[in-house]
């Protein structure tokens, strides 16, 4: 089975990627509900006020959707065989700065109700955005080599 | 950038199209027409050997200086 190609691994990637956004963008819309339903049928045992977690959830859940938009669009032309182009190096900052605005939220949620999952989960979206942004930059760098071997008559 | 490609000049000298001149260097017409454009960001000495041998010129006559003060000029 190829890697790369809309048939092979990076195909259904794109497509799983498309069901994440899809679905993603239901249940941000329809937080509201799910949350007052997850509150009255769930034991909750966080504590967290319902209205910080909606608003919370609508941050993060709203950044995580365009990190997902993202990785869509990267792998749109990863399928098209072109991957090193400018606008993925773009797109890969964007996921980078995303995460960690997702991190500073989760580390704000620390402050007002703490939890061992809220800081693995701080801790690894800080780790994700900050390594994002160098694997943004080497995109970059390789972008730049390809153009130099493009432009080599 | 300083230096320029003067291949349009040869190749009226020649009296030879682009895409002969492409076919007999055994290059791309979209790479030669990068070349002639002066998009170019470096040229093999393979290509400017084959270029040179189609053209029955020197390196001299395709390739030249020009600082970029003069360009601006």
């Amino acid at each position: 089975m190829e890697i790369v190609s809309k048939k092979g691994i990076s195909g259904a990637v794109k497509y799983m990627l498309d069901m994440i956004l899809a679905g993603g963008a239901a249940i941000v819309i329809s937080l509201p509900v799910c949350l007052k339903w997850c509150f009255e049928n769930l034991a909750w045992s966080a504590g967290e006020n319902y209205w910080f977690l909606l608003g919370f959830l609508f941050v993060t859940g709203a950044f995580g959707l365009v990190m997902v938009y993202e990785l869509r669009r990267m792998f749109r032309s990863i399928n098209d065989r072109k991957p090193f182009q400018r606008q993925n190096a773009t797109c890969l900052k964007r996921i980078a700065i995303m995460a960690l605005f997702i991190s500073a939220a989760y580390i704000i949620k620390i402050i007002f109700y703490i939890s061992f999952l809220t800081i693995i989960v701080a801790l690894g979206f800080l780790l994700f955005g900050l390594a994002g942004l160098v694997f943004s930059e080497v995109f970059s760098q390789a972008i730049e080599v390809k153009e130099e071997n493009d432009l080599t008559i | 950038m300083a230096i320029v490609v003067n291949l349009d000049v040869m190749m009226a000298k020649r009296k030879i199209g682009l895409s002969d001149l492409a076919g007999k260097v055994d290059l791309t017409l979209a790479n030669l027409s990068i070349l002639k454009n002066n998009k170019a960001k470096a040229i093999r000495f393979s290509t400017l050997d084959a270029v040179c041998k189609a053209l029955n010129c020197q390196p001299g006559d395709i390739l030249e200086y020009v600082p970029d003060d003069e360009q601006n000029v």
